[in-house]
Order: structure tokens, then C-alpha cells, then sequence
């Protein structure tokens, strides 16, 4: 049996960490396959992950390759050699792989299939630019595209199966990959297919079972669903207008969690027994949610991507925490190692080892290397597709997994007081005020289509609401942004997450920084009500307090509780005046440098063992003095080099890096 | 040009790592503004670097004073003013499935191309700044009207090995991009590299070689001699 664990995954009984490396059999020779594996082995890896792209085994429509045309395509061959040296082996079969391939993976002739394509919202296709070719987007409610995947599959499954169970190689399988059409995340680009339309009105029913509901809460005189015309853009001129243009920001997130059930049910008929993950791209906000993800049944563990940029803490730390604070492993499926080539710069081995170390302190536990082996069209691995070593990224590949294997380092966990909800309905509402979401042009440095600035189509109207209308993406908060600063400057560790995080793991955290505005659901309202009233629990909400229900009657729970001075609730208008000091949280390690970061790991095994890490984000050295009121030993175990002097450790840290130091906590004294 | 099943292998990641640099002149900086013109008739106008621009003062009756915009924004380059209207025809345009027909290097220039000519979209630039499309440049660049020839690129900084890369053309499209990484057990010499493509591909080469400083001035003045050209 096979299962993912908090900190990695459990093999026939065996736990270990999952620390894995991607390379595609197909893309090499399969005379360099066992020299390239063995490479692999030496650098201390033993998963590797690989993708099973359609459009190469179904070379025509109705004929496959499995290596007797082309012995690189011999997939059994290839797992057989996995098993030989010991590597279990992730699979992603798709449909959709990427992967720099023309058209992402999928065979011509499902692309060009009029029944299979998304249409925009003037009936023509969705084109994706590609570097290599543009291609049309398919419809996530094609039921014609999840037969054609399945008829695939099926195809795959002898495979598949042979490698599966107590003695096969294989431990994970992916369904689908980065479903978020195609990175077209905005509302109004697509999809108007008439199966994603069909989806729509079966959304709309499921959500308000009968119409009469529905025309009470639009105020509208619709017969049926079916009349129900989907939004092109947001023509809205009070808030009441605002639940029919949520609905189809919610139908999309519907759309790809459907898409995700119709992937599983394709996968379930594989009869592999094994477990099940998703990754998303980026986003951690409408249309993807990883908490939702992680509720399909079957779907054990969503993931997010990472490609961060040479010396890049913002987006891991926000990325990173947010799967730490939803997910049930916090797992990057794809850790950028090396770079497809159309990308403007390649990062080093130093600044590589940095992003994954970065992530690892803000909670990573499991994570897959994109790639290993380099191929057509990437670059920048340990690994050249020839075989041979590029060593500075070899070598680091070596001492970072000899580090974290041998010190455990998946064991060791944060333990966060704090608790950032983001507002999901915000990010909604960002999305859906848009007169029209025209489709992208560019992609990557070689493709740049004359895109317009999405600012372009905000409406300018006074819809009566207190709300997020700072500048920026719709991911954006500048609220919650500011707060987190202003945490990070006091070295508080927290997690982010948002409104689906069930409500059991909000009582994890000793406080909530919920981020509020004019309008709120009802039952998140009464929930962060009931968390503010439970004791020794405080909530902080801002920069508004909601009044109106996503339905926008009139409901104030939060701000009733406020005025009867109900509840343990700080209201914060200004994130500016938010005082982190006043949390009186206490915190083990205090360092007055706040370019350094901190972030100490507890061991489960020994409580008083601790992994101190310390990352210095800056481009000169800086320097730590940290003070703590408990007497502790303390040993480098990754790059560090300190004294103690005044009641002080202190260590210099080099540019853009991470030290990691193991602390043992010793009785005081005085105790 | 861009073939569909282009190969890019063999990319030395020391070499690589400096493609931004490589391209930079051919791709543009400067500023546009694009101006909604929406249903009421009132305008909206946003720069490519998401700033608002007020422009009443630039509007008489239903006109926009171009040539004033141009005066008071100097890093503006171009203004684009859409019709909303202009926007859902170009947008229908330019996704319809015959444009599946088309290399993307193509369907890319059409981009900009069909823009110009959709009824609902104006599109206002300055003098000096006429070519809209990096890529078109950069086809042109390139030559692309070679049958079958491998073009070498190689150029150095203060004389070290700066970047490098390999562009096999066949029938008149890309079919591969490679580096020097290519040959791995060679040393690294213009020389030896070239001795070994023209062994390896059979076909005319040719050879861009020069320091990086020359590159880019060269690529620069290349950019500004097309813009006249224009």
C-alpha cells in the first residue's frame, strides 16, 4: 500500500521523503538511459517523476508507439530499468503535459476537433500562443476530450499496471497538470462552448435547485436555467447585479474541480491502487483552490508549481506558506530546475539552492526537481541529455539531498500562531469587474502579441461597497501584503490560506488576520465570530467590517459582535498601523535585523531538538545577533559559522543565503 | 520560419543564461498608451507600465489631441485607442481556426498587422518609432528568406566567450537552435566550432561574430535603419 503522510509518503509500509527528480525517457536515447539513471541515483535521488505524453504514443490517430518504432518510446522498457535500480517512479499521463511540446502534449487531431475546443465569447477558438506553434484551447467540458484521454489511458494501462503494486516502480500518479485554461485565468476569456455552457446551467441548478431561487437572489424573471446567457464582462451598475457575475467566477472554479473528478474517474479505471495528486500552476486564488482540490474524493494531496526568479523570497514565501497553510503535504510538484528556453535568464546552481533552501525553511515538505535531465528545449540541469554532468548544478544537487536526508529535515515542522485568511471572494471580485478579459498574446520572451493592460476594462462605478480597489492583479491584497510586512520586519512566522481551509485547522493557530471587506458570506462571517469568541483565540480583521452577505442583504455578525464588544476582535483599518508588537506571542529566537529571516523547525521526534534557519534575502552580507532566554547548543548543519559574544549569537550570512543550524534546548538554570 | 517541431538542444546554460541580453535590442522599452473608448463615449487611458493618464485635457468634442499626448508623455511611443466594439471584432479575428494554418512567427506579425486594419482600433505612432512588431525585426535580422544555410552566432565580451548559438534553417524554416554545447568535447574556439558545424550540417554558414558592445550597437542601429525603412 502506498499513502501520502504528513511529511512525505509511506511505501509498503516504508516512510520516507519525497524528494523527486523529473527526466522524459522519450526525449533521450534509450541507450543513455541507464548512464543518465545512475546519475540520478549517485546525486541521492530514488523517485524520479516523468511525464507520458499522448501526442508521442499516439503518433496517428489510432496508432501507437511504445517502442517498436522508435526504441525511445519504449515506456515499459524504461520502468522496467527504474525498477532495476531501485527508483520508484511518479507518473503524469496528462492529457495535458506542457512540457515545451508543441501542443502541450496533446495529438493534432484532438486539438483541431471543433467538439473538444474552448470558444471565446464571440464563437471563435482560444488561442494559446505557444513559442513553437499557437494552438487552440480545449473545453474542460468536452466529454468528448475526457473519452478520447480515456481510450488513451486504456492503452497505457497494461503498462502501467505491470509497473504498479508491491513489486512495480510506480507510487504516484498526476491527474491532469496545472488545469487553469491554459494560464487564461480571467473570466471572460473563455470558455462559451456549448459543453461548458451546458456545465453553466448545471452549476447554476446544482447551486440553487430552482429557478424561482435563483430570480430572487438576481432579481430576474428567468423560466429556467437554460435561458440563463453567460456574462462577456461585467455590465453591472449596482451591487444587487453582483451575485449573477459571482456565479460564473464560481462556475469556472466549478469547471476545473469537474475537470479534475472527470480526470480521477479516468484514472480510477486504471485500477492502479496508488495515490492520486494534483499540481496547480500559481494560483492561489479564483479559478484554483487547493483546499477544494484536496476535498474531490480520491484527490489526495494538490500542490503548487514554483519557478522563482534569481533571488526571489516573495512569491516562495507567499506560495510556500499558503501550502502550508492549506495543504494536507505541502508539495511543489515542479520546482524549477533549469529553464525552458524561451526564458530571458537561467539561474545558477547558488541561486537555485537558495529557492529550494527558502522554501524548505517556510515549510516545503515534498518536492519534485523540474527537471534533471535536460532535453529539448531546457536547460540549466545537472544532467545533460547526452549524459554528461554540469557540475556546479550536480554538486549542489548532491549536497542539498545529502543534507536533507541526513538530518531528516521533512521531519522537523514549523509551528506557526499565526493565521493569514486571505478573501477568496475578494480575489472574485477583482476578477469578475472587468468589462471584457481580452485573451493574452504573449508567451515567453520570443512571443509578445500587442496585449492591453486588464486595468483597461475596470468600470468606473460607485457600487456602495467598501473594497479592494488597489492597484495590481486580482490576486493581490494590499491589505494583507502590508500586514505580512509588518510580520515578517517582528520575525513572526504565520501560514496563509483563505476561507476554505476547513474550519477544525483554523484552531491550529492561536490567531486569525482575516481580510475583510464590505461583503462576506454569512457562515464565514459566523465562523470567524465563533473563533473570536473561543478562549485564548484572537482575531483581526481589516481593513473594513463586512455588512452585506454575498447575496448582499444586510448582515453584520462581525460588526455586531464589535459594538457589543463580543469576542476577542481588533479591528485594523490601516494596515500601516498594525503593531505586531502587541501580539505577545513570544518568540524563542529575537534577531533586530530585519533583512534576516527566521524560521525555526521543531523536531517530532525530539522535542527539544530544533533546526534554527536563517536565511539573509539581501544582495550584501548581513549579520544576525540573536538572543533567546533559554540556554540552548547550537551546531551549524548547512553554511553557517557563528560566536557567541554579550549573551548573543552571532553569524554573518553571506548574499541570498540559507544557514541552517541545530539547536538543542537545555534546562535553565533556574529551573 | 519558426518550425512547428524546432529542435533546441545542446544549450550551454553559461551561454544561455544571456539570451535576454541577446534580444534586447530587438525588443521595445518605450511606453504605449492604450485609450478604451467606451460605450457613454468616455475615454479611459492606461500606459504599458499600468499608469493612468488623465485625458480630459487632450479631448475636444469627441477628438483626442494625438500630437499634444505625444508632446506632454515623451516616453509615450504609441497610442492605441479601441472602440469596444473594435476590440470584440479584432479579438474574433485573430482566434479564428484558419489562423492554425500559420508558423507563429507569422501568426505573431499578423497580430499586429490585423490591429492595424480592424475598423474600431486606431493606432497613432511617432516618427521615429514605426515598427510595432520586435518579431518582424528580428525575422528580418535573421534573413529569413535563407533556404538552407546555418547561421552562427558568436559573440564575446572583452573577448571571452559571451554567447553563442547555432540556427540551422532548412526549406526556409528554424528547424533547430543549439550552442557550442553541442560539440562538448571540443574546446570552446570560434574556429573549431565552425570547422565542426560546417562538417556536421553540410550547409552554408553564416557567421555573426563580434564583441557584445558591437552586437548591440549594430543591433540597435539595425533596429533604427528598419524604422526608417518603414
Amino acid at each position: 500500500m502506498i499513502k501520502f503522510t504528513e511529511t512525505g509518503i509511506m511505501i509498503h509500509g516504508i516512510e520516507k521523503p519525497l524528494y523527486s527528480g523529473s527526466v522524459h525517457y522519450w526525449r533521450m536515447n534509450k541507450e543513455k538511459w541507464s548512464m543518465v539513471l545512475d546519475h540520478i541515483c549517485a546525486m541521492g535521488f530514488d523517485i524520479i517523476e516523468t511525464y507520458i505524453p499522448w501526442s508521442v504514443h499516439e503518433y496517428e490517430e489510432g496508432k501507437y508507439d511504445f517502442g517498436k518504432i522508435d526504441p525511445n518510446k519504449d515506456l515499459d522498457g524504461f520502468l522496467m530499468l527504474c525498477e532495476s535500480k531501485g527508483l520508484s517512479v511518479i507518473v503524469r499521463p496528462g492529457p495535458h503535459i506542457n512540457a515545451e511540446m508543441t501542443l502541450f502534449g496533446y495529438p493534432v487531431w484532438i486539438l483541431m476537433d471543433e467538439e473538444i475546443q474552448a470558444k471565446n465569447p464571440w464563437g471563435t477558438t482560444v488561442v494559446y500562443p505557444y513559442v513553437t506553434k499557437q494552438f487552440p484551447i480545449p473545453s474542460y467540458a468536452s466529454e468528448k476530450l475526457y473519452d478520447k484521454t480515456k481510450a488513451f489511458f486504456m492503452k497505457l494501462k497494461p503498462v502501467l499496471k505491470k509497473h504498479s503494486g508491491e513489486k512495480g516502480c510506480i507510487i504516484l500518479i498526476q491527474a491532469d497538470n496545472e488545469t487553469c485554461n491554459f494560464f487564461r485565468d480571467r473570466p471572460y476569456i473563455m470558455d462559451y462552448s456549448e459543453a461548458s455552457i451546458k456545465l453553466y446551467h448545471q452549476f447554476l441548478s446544482i447551486k440553487y435547485k430552482e429557478i424561482g431561487r435563483l430570480n430572487k437572489v438576481y432579481h430576474s424573471t428567468y423560466v429556467n436555467f437554460e435561458g440563463i446567457a453567460a456574462p462577456h464582462g461585467f455590465y453591472g451598475k449596482v451591487k444587487e447585479d453582483l451575485p449573477y457575475y459571482f456565479d460564473w467566477v464560481e462556475y469556472k472554479e466549478y469547471q476545473i474541480l469537474n475537470s479534475l473528478k472527470c480526470m480521477i474517474s479516468v484514472i480510477d479505471s486504471l485500477e492502479l491502487g496508488i495515490p492520486v495528486f494534483h499540481n496547480c500552476a500559481y494560483q492561489d486564488y479564483t479559478p484554483i483552490s487547493v483546499q477544494r482540490d484536496e476535498q474531490i474524493e480520491r484527490l489526495d494531496v494538490a500542490g503548487m508549481d514554483a519557478y522563482p526568479e534569481p533571488g526571489d523570497t516573495v512569491m516562495l514565501r507567499r506560495r510556500i506558506r499558503y501550502l502550508a497553510g492549506s495543504s494536507r503535504l505541502p508539495f511543489v510538484p515542479e520546482f524549477g530546475s533549469g529553464s525552458w528556453f524561451d526564458r530571458e535568464i537561467l539561474l545558477t546552481a547558488e541561486e537555485e539552492e537558495f529557492g529550494y533552501l527558502y522554501a524548505i525553511m517556510n515549510g516545503l515538505k515534498a518536492v519534485n526537481f523540474y527537471m534533471l535531465v535536460e532535453r529539448d528545449r531546457w536547460t540549466g540541469c545537472p544532467i545533460t541529455n547526452d549524459g554528461r554532468i554540469r557540475s556546479s548544478y550536480y554538486e549542489m544537487f548532491c549536497n542539498l539531498l545529502g543534507i536533507m536526508k541526513k538530518n531528516s529535515l521533512h521531519q522537523y515542522q514549523r509551528s506557526p500562531k499565526i493565521l493569514i485568511l486571505r478573501d477568496y471572494d475578494m480575489g472574485r471580485f477583482r476578477a469578475l469587474y472587468s468589462i471584457m478579459d481580452p485573451n493574452l498574446l504573449s508567451s515567453n520572451c520570443f512571443i509578445q502579441g500587442p496585449d492591453i493592460p486588464q486595468e483597461l476594462f475596470i468600470p468606473d462605478l460607485d457600487l456602495q461597497l467598501d473594497l479592494d480597489d488597489g492597484p495590481g492583479a486580482y490576486c493581490d491584497d494590499g491589505w494583507v501584503d502590508m500586514v505580512s510586512q509588518i510580520l515578517d520586519e517582528s520575525h513572526y512566522d504565520y501560514n496563509y490560506s483563505d476561507q476554505y481551509l476547513p474550519v477544525v485547522k483554523w484552531m491550529e493557530y492561536k490567531i486569525i488576520i482575516a481580510a475583510t471587506y464590505g461583503f462576506m458570506e454569512r457562515d464565514i462571517q459566523e465562523q470567524l465570530y465563533q473563533f473570536s469568541k473561543t478562549k485564548g483565540r484572537i482575531l483581526i480583521i481589516g481593513p473594513h467590517v463586512p455588512r452585506w452577505d454575498k447575496e448582499f442583504n444586510r448582515c453584520e455578525i462581525l460588526e455586531t459582535a464589535i459594538g457589543n464588544g463580543d469576542g476577542n476582535i481588533l479591528v485594523v483599518k490601516n494596515a500601516d498601523d498594525f503593531e505586531a508588537g502587541r501580539l505577545e506571542l513570544g518568540q524563542q529566537f529575537v534577531c533586530e535585523n530585519p533583512e534576516i529571516e527566521i524560521s525555526v523547525h521543531y523536531s517530532r521526534v525530539t522535542p527539544k531538538v530544533q533546526l534554527l534557519y536563517l536565511a539573509n534575502k539581501t544582495s550584501n552580507t548581513e549579520t544576525a545577533r540573536l538572543s533567546c532566554e533559554k540556554h540552548y547548543r547550537i551546531s551549524s548543519i548547512w553554511k553557517g559559522k557563528g560566536y557567541r559574544k554579550d549573551n548573543c549569537f552571532i553569524t554573518n550570512i553571506p548574499p541570498y543565503t540559507v544557514q541552517i543550524w541545530k539547536v538543542e534546548m537545555e534546562e535553565n538554570k533556574d529551573d | 520560419m519558426i518550425d512547428d517541431g524546432i529542435v533546441v538542444e545542446y544549450l550551454k546554460p553559461e551561454l544561455w543564461t544571456n539570451l535576454g541580453i541577446v534580444i534586447a535590442p530587438f525588443t521595445r522599452k518605450e511606453h504605449i498608451l492604450h485609450i478604451l473608448q467606451r460605450w457613454d463615449g468616455s475615454y479611459n487611458g492606461i500606459t504599458s507600465n499600468h499608469l493612468r493618464i488623465p485625458l480630459d485635457q487632450f479631448i475636444t468634442g469627441n477628438r483626442i489631441n494625438i500630437q499634444e499626448l505625444f508632446r506632454r508623455h515623451c516616453d509615450i511611443i504609441e497610442v492605441r485607442v479601441y472602440t469596444i466594439q473594435g476590440l470584440v471584432s479584432y479579438y474574433k479575428d485573430i482566434q479564428k481556426s484558419s489562423v492554425y494554418q500559420q508558423d507563429i512567427d507569422d501568426y505573431l506579425i499578423d497580430l499586429y498587422c490585423i490591429q492595424e486594419k480592424t475598423k474600431g482600433i486606431r493606432i497613432y505612432q511617432r516618427e521615429e518609432y514605426r515598427n510595432r512588431c520586435y518579431m518582424a525585426l528580428l525575422k528580418s535580422f535573421l534573413q529569413c528568406r535563407i533556404e538552407d544555410a546555418v547561421i552562427l552566432i558568436w559573440l564575446t565580451d572583452k573577448g571571452r566567450l559571451y554567447f553563442n548559438c547555432i540556427l540551422e534553417f532548412s526549406s526556409t524554416k528554424l528547424k533547430r537552435i543549439s550552442t557550442s554545447d553541442r560539440y562538448s568535447e571540443v574546446e570552446e574556439e570560434f574556429e573549431t566550432i565552425y570547422d565542426l558545424v560546417q562538417k556536421e550540417f553540410q550547409k552554408r554558414i553564416i557567421t555573426i561574430k563580434m564583441e557584445l558592445a558591437e552586437y548591440i550597437r549594430s543591433g540597435v542601429l539595425y533596429v533604427a535603419e528598419a524604422e526608417k525603412r518603414l
